[in-house]
């Protein structure tokens, strides 16, 4: 401990601090009462552009894109940068869309996706798989973000279990007691924390000579000695299909993610949304230069700590930085897990209450029931994670992360292709999502996980790059195996959508053309509760 | 729905708003559609051909083209999405 004990305090002092801030969160703003599922899900609705852009950003770069994304690019180069055009494609990928679910859920009072896919397709059934498959997705994300602390905790040479327990009981204290408004300002201290951590370690890069061009040659030369095709610098030829069809299939899946939708259905009003939307790339540009890290840590021979390549970055931290720096780095990490694992856990929460609870177990649930029970929700979400980590092989979050990836993209037809039409029969929506879970589930098992020199680690679940050998090719080419079932689904969706309206006429649509273009100033504006709350 | 009331209302508070009469006119929404909005293609489309992009040179800062070009992406599609939010902004 003694090497550490600086890092330590720092590390510590600072989770500790921002756990304290998520508990008096609920004060921020006070509403009248917390016990409604708009206030404590989604903060009333209120954030404006600074509260959205650190809600957003903490959403979607999170610990484990930090410690995971350098650790990929020291690993195998540039295969492993594919998260930052991903992260550059998706915001005007999703500006329309965004903008338009922004709206309809503002007038009905929408909370999850599954809310609104219920009002438009007027299908109970269809609500609720695409709500099981956002909860299902959810999970493991959680638990992967428990990764990301884990390697800190590892690092800095601590035990892992018990501390990693207390700051996952202490954030579910602050979650069920602030709602979304505790993520949301512990989100700022995690981002700043963050920013001074990249310009720390690109100052440090200035002073290495010759700058990134030395430590690109070297990373260059390191590639050039392993064996593997599918490592280098640069894509090799059969690589370039797996790289875009992922990259498309992330920047499909980012926004259908129950968490993403949480921090846009928080933000005030549709402009808080398109502005954020323009000015996340800004983040992008920090992904960036965290990556680049990588091939820092491989200059200077940074070893990763007891083999785990996930810990590159926290030891690349010990490296180059005096220990109050490192510390901070350690810190930002840390609550760079904290931040999305409270906002997942609350959208999983308001999909179990919203659309499971309220629609089975007890439609005449009232405001603070909902929250009550979402509360709860959440708290055992988060437990979950943390006894999931702790029996079970991280390994396997990473695992079923990758299954979750897949899982996210079936709802699209409904969720991002229902938002422009409702020409899709819900019948041919429920057939598509799980013929399109089916075959997801499929290819990645087909999948198996190359080791060194030709071996294979496992046969099974590998990856979620699928090698096209498997329909004939011969080539060492991959695709994404959530893009093909993605495919397969909208086209089992398309082909059957005619088949089922001729024998089962259209559910009603209760959202209107107009819903999907109000703002919050529109003095045309109705909340549609009486709908959604079908009474 | 008894109530007839047409009020401004000032936020996302949750006090039910009831369908103003149908027969009081009321401006509709503008459709919100706009011929900008396919500018957006262009940052979404661009990075995903990779002949483009996969190379070394030219370098910037000892960055090779394939890193800091797919970092340039994430500024384009920050020009791109302001452009057309400046330009449709108060539309709808």
């Amino acid at each position: 401990m003694g090497k550490h004990a600086a890092e330590i305090t720092i590390f510590a002092a600072l989770v500790g601090f921002v756990l304290v801030v998520g508990l008096v969160a609920a004060r921020w703003r006070r509403p009248d009462s917390m016990l409604d599922l708009e206030e404590w899900g989604l903060g009333g609705r209120s954030f404006g552009n600074g509260v959205t852009w650190f809600l957003l950003g903490g959403d979607i770069y999170t610990a484990y894109t930090i410690v995971a994304l350098p650790a990929l690019i020291y690993g195998v180069g540039a295969v492993g940068f594919f998260a930052v055009p991903f992260a550059a494609v998706v915001y005007p990928l999703v500006y329309v869309l965004l903008t338009r679910l922004w709206s309809v859920s503002h007038v009905h009072g929408f909370v999850t996706p599954a809310d609104f896919v219920r009002a438009r397709f007027g299908s109970r059934a269809l609500a609720t798989l695409v709500a099981v498959a956002a909860i299902v997705a959810t999970m493991p994300y959680i638990a992967l973000q428990l990764i990301g602390m884990e390697v800190v905790l590892k690092t800095l040479g601590v035990p892992t279990e018990w501390p990693l327990v207390v700051a996952f009981v202490l954030l579910a204290l602050a979650t069920f007691r602030s709602g979304l408004r505790g993520p949301a300002l512990i989100a700022i201290v995690k981002d700043l924390l963050l920013l001074w951590t990249v310009l720390a370690a690109l100052l440090y890069v200035a002073t290495i000579p010759g700058y990134w061009s030395g430590i690109f040659r070297h990373a260059r030369a390191t590639f050039e000695q392993t064996p593997s095709l599918n490592d280098g610098l640069l894509l090799a030829p059969s690589n370039q299909l797996g790289y875009v069809t992922l990259l498309l299939g992330s920047a499909l899946a980012l926004f259908l993610y129950p968490h993403a939708l949480t921090g846009v259905l928080a933000a005030r009003n549709r402009g808080t949304v398109q502005r954020n939307l323009a000015a996340l790339p800004v983040y992008t540009l920090l992904l960036g230069a965290t990556g680049l890290l990588g091939y820092l840590a491989s200059y200077l021979n940074v070893r990763p700590i007891g083999g785990d390549r996930n810990t590159i970055v926290p030891a690349l931290f010990d490296t180059i930085f005096p220990a109050w720096c490192a510390g901070i780095g350690y810190a930002a990490i840390g609550i760079g897990a904290l931040v999305p694992a409270a906002i997942m856990s609350i959208a999983a929460a308001n999909l179990f209450t919203r659309n499971i609870y309220r629609e089975y177990i007890r439609p005449s649930a009232s405001p603070a029931q909902q929250t009550r029970v979402s509360q709860v929700a959440s708290l055992a979400v988060k437990l979950g994670a943390v006894g999931a980590i702790l029996v079970l092989n991280p390994q396997f979050a990473i695992d079923l992360q990758l299954i979750g990836g897949v899982i996210i993209l079936q709802i699209l037809p409904a969720v991002a292709v229902g938002l422009y039409t409702r020409w899709l029969h819900r019948y041919a929506l429920v057939l598509g999502l799980v013929i399109g879970l089916l075959t997801g589930l499929l290819l990645l098992y087909q999948i198996p996980q190359p080791g060194p020199g030709g071996t294979t680690i496992r046969a099974h679940f590998g990856g979620s790059s699928w090698p096209l050998t498997n329909i004939g090719f011969d080539t060492t080419a991959t695709i994404y195996a959530g893009l093909v079932a993605l495919a397969v689904n909208l086209v089992v969706a398309v082909i059957t959508t005619p088949i089922f309206r001729r024998r089962v006429p259209d559910a009603p649509d209760t959202t209107a053309p107009h819903h999907y273009f109000t703002d919050d100033t529109d003095p045309t504006i109705q909340r549609m509760e009486s709908l959604v709350d079908g009474t | 729905m008894t109530d007839k009331v047409l009020v401004r209302p000032t936020g996302a508070r949750h006090a039910a708003w009831y369908d103003p009469d149908p027969t009081i006119p009321i401006a509709m929404p503008r459709s919100g559609r706009s011929a900008w909005h396919w500018l957006l293609v262009v940052p979404v489309v661009l990075p995903l051909f990779t002949p483009l992009y996969n190379r070394m040179g030219p370098s910037l800062f000892g960055i090779p083209f394939f890193y800091w070009s797919q970092l340039a992406f994430s500024v384009l599609s920050i020009v791109v999405t302001a452009l057309v939010y400046l330009a449709t902004r108060g539309r709808a």
